[in-house]
């Protein structure tokens, strides 16, 4: 822009004129000069103050593009892998195909014992190719390990005579620009189902709280967490607010409210907390009442069970139900656990005694288990008031029983035949229990020739099992007790050592003792206790309600183990589970691909928004070389006639004139 | 009436055309000179003689005056107009440095560093445990710790630019006060109050609009002809004598700060325009702020990546470290700001977990950090005490300059932490990702440099994750608190915004008080500028009336010669 001319001249001077020209060609260079900019740039925006009302938009479009970036990275990443996993579900898919058509070409007679025993290598060469396939890798990520996928080292190896999965549940995800991230590789429980999470504790230790016990890690009075704020505070009638924003533990809420009561009145009572109760405790002395509410919105009385009010007495809070953590003691669970006892755990042909005698935290109980390396893992269930048990090894059986009399499996919910067990899980949950409705499924015979008849029906858990014995024998006018019991004629219960039930005849006589199926009822043998013991006085059953890992790789053993040992039921049996095998290939296959195409979507529609943004950054930033070489055209002319008009005007003089 | 007079008549023409033509003869040769005001001289009549009853005749002319053409009123305004273009100049200039050290709208700014630092991690979360990702993680957070260094180093660098310039602009005002002075004595003696002094004069407003360029004045004139010099209602020249002007530098809790005061009383002057007057509040609100705003970010920046780096654990854990923040006071409370940390921890716990390599024994242990004020709250001394009481295979100690050192009790085990409620970890610098608390010093820690296993990209044990570097990644675009409820990139973004208004304001100004301080100049020059044709018609003018005296003066002496030849 060329300078602005000064408006009613009156009078000139010439030191006016050549400022005038002066202003006039500077401006008029300053201006060609962003011109040349422009066109050597092709930008005319290059620093923020060239255009601040459009700094933020472009500062966002820079910053959108640079993050954009690496979510494109991030999507190529995952669709390779994605790809990958996908390639190698398939792959897998083939090799039960292939398996399955096996198994069925080995039943009947067009098979024999030899023809079967070339087919178990086959089936255990595929076995080693499901495991190659398994520990596939991309870009260095196990696409099974789950979100240990970027460890090094294979996810699945041999271990105890099955195969171990050493992976994660979940999934590594990455971010793509969407509001949740984008789960990149899939895992060994929800391709293979390597991971069983039979033993998953029912029983709520029902932790209680500790002075250390972190407000975060409190369910609260209303089962919300403890929502921080202040808390009214009234005594005897004088009013304070005090604030617990920044407690971190209960016994810093206890602190902080017993002194705000003391600061008030001294004498008026007290707050605190008390190892060994569920919440707090709250005291007014006689005379004096102590009211403690929530101010308007707050909720943190309410979450810390004490919105209350208090005279002459001695009050409990709510309890605050704290979660059970690492760091929880032992001593702490209101839910009593003998420890002395310990866990007998048999994986295979493996029994290992987790001895917890010397445990004082969660924590603990969870090294001993890691130290027993078999393949298993306990963690806090997600409701985090109990324990759960998961075993991460194909193809072996797995026990978890009570050692020597102890009752710590039952009492940390973890025992895999206990009374809560279902019988639908019997036998690996594939036949459960065989019982007739309405009729009697199975007699028990005393020595003393007194029997009785168990009817099941309705029964679903080993529990009702138990009760069902003792209501039947109680009817027959046996005194029952449970087992170790002397005193009474038949003791009913579990194994005190190990797993299974335990009948034990104290009676006297000729007769057997025996427990023998009735009709067409298969439910003695189900339950592992149709054994005649003669004139023994126990029949201790067999545990029919052992953990299996339902994997591809427990089949293809079974499969395998099968055909070696000519075992035609068994291979009906793992060919029949096998279907179920690629039927949950397919859904994860189908899920891998549901994630393989948002990922080609998104990469789509990443370069178009690629696009749009480097269109909009460009409408903003970019030079118009239309205007700019025609504006610079214009400027051109404007300094050359500035130029000519200014010297004519400067040299031209009336002493030029004189003589 | 006699020829005697008529020969005077002809005598002051001379005299005076002679003298108006030596006043355009100034006026030509001072054509050029932008301090000068052209001058007039002013002829007057000599009165008149009666010759005869009521008729009258004049004695020529004589030169009553030489005025110097001013317009006292334009020449404030356009002080005035000069020191606000003075002002608003160097403030633009300032401005320009400091966007040309942030760089912005290039692939080498702050924006596009911080970017690719979280860029690194979201590619790390990709494949967390390969070592070419990590070492792109610490090379980033490498390029971006020295990144901000440089940038805040350049910005103290300006800074003393600004305060030298400070300096000799300071100089040159109390020079400035120091001629004007002496003006002010030369005047009144030169003029003895009947003016007439116009170089000195015009020298002295010459000095006057040079000191309106340095700070704002307001000037009045008292009637001996002396010029008193206010700033705001201060007066530095008072009574024609200079009261003294100085720039002050003082060092207040480590800053240096600069203030311009009266020397005869110490009184601060605060100019509200010209170089001085920007140049202080481009030293305390554009560098400052620039510099307080790069700070802020790095210091919340690497408070937030430690807190999660310190709570994640790497491919190793430690068998040794030690924190890289040093406390002063060992034994005061650690939020106390006499223990020096550059973060403040509050109340809280974390946990501690130390392994059995061996075994995978882990024992976990939670830290209470008690910093709520009620009753013995944690000092470095108490916290050491704590962990090597209370961790087995564990002994914290304080180093002898006050950091906290953690050592297991064999190299088979292995210390790492998490769930750190009161921010203690990354406040000490304990398996943090940055060192340093601001952008003087922020890096990353040299420990990780040499073993990039140490960095910490999974969480609760499992190797292989990245959750740790998911969520550092997500840092991003997480609106702080403390960072007035925005996310680090778009408080900086905020901050580049801020400072492209401020300067594109600037420029919009400086234009406009050019084109006012050109239209007023321009009215000065039309109003007391010389113009050559004028004052070449002058010239021909008093030359036309001296060549006129001249040829009547010969006339009268060919009267003289015709009476005499009579006798």
């Amino acid at each position: 822009m060329s300078g602005m001319p000064p408006s009613a001249i009156g009078r000139t001077s010439t030191l006016m004129k050549a400022d005038l020209l002066s202003s006039a060609l500077r401006k008029t260079q300053s201006e060609l000069m962003r011109r040349e900019i422009e066109m050597s740039t092709l930008m005319k925006v290059h620093r923020p103050s060239d255009a601040p009302a459009d700094t933020a938009n472009i500062q966002y479009l820079q910053g959108m593009m640079e993050k954009r970036r690496q979510w494109d990275r991030n999507l190529e990443h995952a669709s390779g892998m994605l790809g990958v996993t996908d390639v190698a579900l398939g792959d897998v898919t083939d090799i039960l195909l292939d398996a399955k058509g096996i198994a069925s070409g080995q039943i009947g007679v067009g098979s024999n014992a030899d023809t079967r025993l070339s087919q178990a290598a086959i089936i255990d060469g595929q076995l080693q190719a499901v495991m190659e396939i398994a520990n596939r890798k991309y870009a260095g990520v196990s696409l099974f390990g789950g979100l240990a996928g970027g460890r090094a080292g294979e996810m699945f190896e041999s271990f105890m005579g099955g195969v171990r999965y050493r992976g994660d549940t979940s999934n590594l995800a990455t971010q793509i620009g969407l509001n949740r991230p984008l789960e990149i590789n899939s895992n060994g429980m929800d391709a293979f189902g390597a991971v069983s999470a039979r033993v998953s504790g029912i029983a709520d230790l029902q932790p209680l709280p500790a002075a250390n016990t972190r407000l975060s890690d409190l369910d609260g009075a209303q089962g919300l967490g403890v929502r921080r704020g202040e808390i009214h505070l009234r005594v005897n009638g004088v009013e304070t607010m005090v604030d617990l924003t920044s407690a971190e533990t209960v016994g810093d809420v206890a602190v902080r409210i017993h002194a705000a009561i003391e600061a008030i009145d001294p004498t008026a009572g007290g707050f605190a907390f008390v190892p060994g109760q569920s919440g707090f405790s709250f005291t007014a002395s006689p005379g004096s009442l102590i009211r403690i509410e929530d101010p308007a919105g707050g909720r943190m009385a309410k979450d810390l069970g004490i919105d209350m009010a208090v005279s002459a007495t001695t009050a409990p809070g709510d309890p605050i139900n704290p979660r059970l953590t690492m760091l929880t003691r032992l001593s702490d669970l209101e839910h009593p656990v003998d420890l002395s006892g310990g866990l007998k755990i048999t994986v295979g042909a493996t029994t290992r005694i987790a001895d917890f005698s010397s445990a004082q935290t969660i924590q603990d109980l969870v090294n001993e288990i890691n130290r027993l390396d078999m393949g298993l893992r306990l963690e806090i269930n997600q409701a985090k008031r109990g324990l759960s048990l998961y075993t991460d090894v194909s193809g072996v059986e797995v026990s978890i029983g009570e050692n020597g009399g102890g009752t710590t499996a039952r009492d940390l919910g973890l025992r895999s035949f206990g009374e809560d067990t279902l019988l639908a899980d019997f036998q690996f949950g594939l036949r459960g229990v065989t019982r007739v409705q309405g009729e009697d499924d199975f007699r028990v015979e005393l020595k003393d020739g007194r029997a009785f008849e168990v009817n099941m029906d309705g029964a679903i858990t080993v529990g009702d099992v138990l009760e069902k014995m003792r209501q039947s024998a109680l009817a027959a006018g046996i005194a029952i007790g449970d087992p170790g019991n002397a005193a009474s004629e038949l003791n009913i219960g579990l194994a005190l050592d190990g797993n299974g039930f335990r009948l034990e005849d104290n009676t006297t006589g000729g007769g057997e003792f025996a427990v023998r199926t009735l009709g067409l009822s298969l439910a003695a043998v189900d339950l592992g206790i149709a054994h005649n013991a003669g004139s023994g006085d126990v029949i201790q059953g067999k545990d029919m309600a052992k953990v299996r890992v339902e994997s591809v790789f427990t089949h293809l053993i079974h499969l395998r183990d099968a055909l070696a040992t000519n075992d035609e039921r068994g291979i009906v049996f793992a060919g029949d589970r096998m279907e179920g095998d690629i039927e949950q290939l397919a859904r994860v296959r189908a899920e891998v691909g549901v994630r393989g195409q948002l990922v080609a979507q998104h990469q789509e529609r990443s370069a178009d928004l690629n696009v749009q943004e480097h269109s909009q950054l460009s409408l903003l930033r970019d030079a118009d070389m239309t205007e700019s070489i025609s504006r610079y055209m214009q400027l051109t002319q404007q300094l050359q006639a500035t130029m000519q008009t200014g010297s004519l005007g400067l040299q031209t003089s009336l002493l030029d004139f004189l003589r | 009436m006699g020829l005697t007079s008529s020969l005077m008549i002809g005598r002051s023409g001379l005299m005076s055309s002679q003298a108006a033509i030596e006043v355009a003869g100034n006026n030509l040769a001072n054509a050029t000179n932008p301090a000068y005001h052209r001058q007039v001289a002013n002829l007057t009549g000599m009165g008149v003689r009666e010759i005869g009853q009521g008729m009258f005749v004049g004695r020529g002319v004589q030169l009553e005056s030489i005025t110097r053409v001013i317009d006292e009123a334009l020449e404030r305004r356009l002080r005035n107009a000069i020191s606000d273009q003075a002002g608003t100049q160097a403030r633009q200039e300032y401005l320009q440095r400091i966007e040309a050290i942030h760089n912005e709208f290039t692939d080498v700014d702050l924006s596009s560093h911080l970017n690719q630092f979280f860029n690194s991690w979201s590619e790390l979360a990709n494949r967390p445990e390969d070592l070419s990702l990590r070492s792109l993680v610490v090379a980033e957070g490498m390029k971006l710790g020295a990144y901000i260094q440089r940038q805040y180093q350049s910005l103290i660098d300006t800074r003393e630019q600004l305060d030298a310039s400070i300096t000799q602009s300071g100089a040159r005002v109390a020079d400035i006060l120091d001629q004007l002075a002496a003006l002010n004595k030369s005047i009144v003696a030169a003029e003895s109050g009947r003016g007439g002094a116009h170089d000195l004069r015009d020298e002295r407003d010459r000095l006057m609009t040079e000191l309106a360029g340095y700070i704002d004045i307001t000037t009045v004139e008292q009637a001996n002809g002396v010029i008193d010099i206010h700033v705001g209602s201060t007066p530095i020249l008072l009574n024609g004598n200079n009261r003294g002007f100085e720039v002050r530098r003082e060092t207040i809790d480590g800053d240096l700060s600069i203030s311009l005061h009266i020397k005869a009383d110490g009184t601060e002057l605060r100019p509200a325009s010209g170089r001085l007057g920007a140049l202080i509040q481009a030293r305390e609100h554009d560098i400052g702020d620039a510099m307080e705003k790069l700070d802020k970010l790095a210091h919340e920046l690497i408070y937030e990546v430690n807190r999660i780096h310190t709570g994640g654990q790497g491919m190793q854990g430690h068998t040794s470290l030690t924190g890289t923040n040093r406390v002063l006071d060992t034994s005061l409370p650690l939020n106390d700001p006499e223990a020096g940390l550059g973060f403040e921890p509050t109340h809280g716990s974390f946990l501690i977990h130390v392994t059995q390599k061996s075994s995978s024994h882990r024992s976990t242990v939670q830290i209470p950090v008690d910093l709520d004020g009620i009753g013995a709250d944690t000092s470095l001394d108490g916290l050491a005490a704590y962990i090597t009481a209370n961790v087995d295979h564990l002994t914290a100690a304080v180093t002898s300059d006050g950091r906290l050192r953690m050592q297991t009790s064999s190299g088979d085990f292995e210390v790492s932490f998490s769930d750190d409620s009161s921010g203690v970890l990354a406040a000490l610098g304990v398996n943090t990702f940055f060192t340093g608390s601001s952008a003087r010093d922020m890096d990353v820690r040299a420990d990780l440099q040499g073993n990039l296993r140490l960095l910490n990209a999974g969480q609760e044990h499992l190797a292989g994750d990245n959750r740790n570097a998911f969520a550092i990644e997500g840092i991003r675009d997480r609106a702080m608190d403390r960072l007035d409820g925005l996310s680090v990139t778009q408080f900086w973004s905020r901050h580049v915004e801020d400072l492209a208004v401020k300067l594109g304001q600037a420029n919009q100004r400086l234009e406009s008080d050019r084109i006012v301080t050109e239209n007023l100049t321009n009215q000065r020059n039309s109003y007391s500028g010389v113009n050559i044709d004028e004052e070449a018609i002058n010239l021909l003018t008093f030359q036309r009336a001296y060549q006129g005296s001249a040829r009547f003066i010969s006339v009268i002496d060919e009267m003289f010669q015709t009476l005499l030849g009579l006798v």
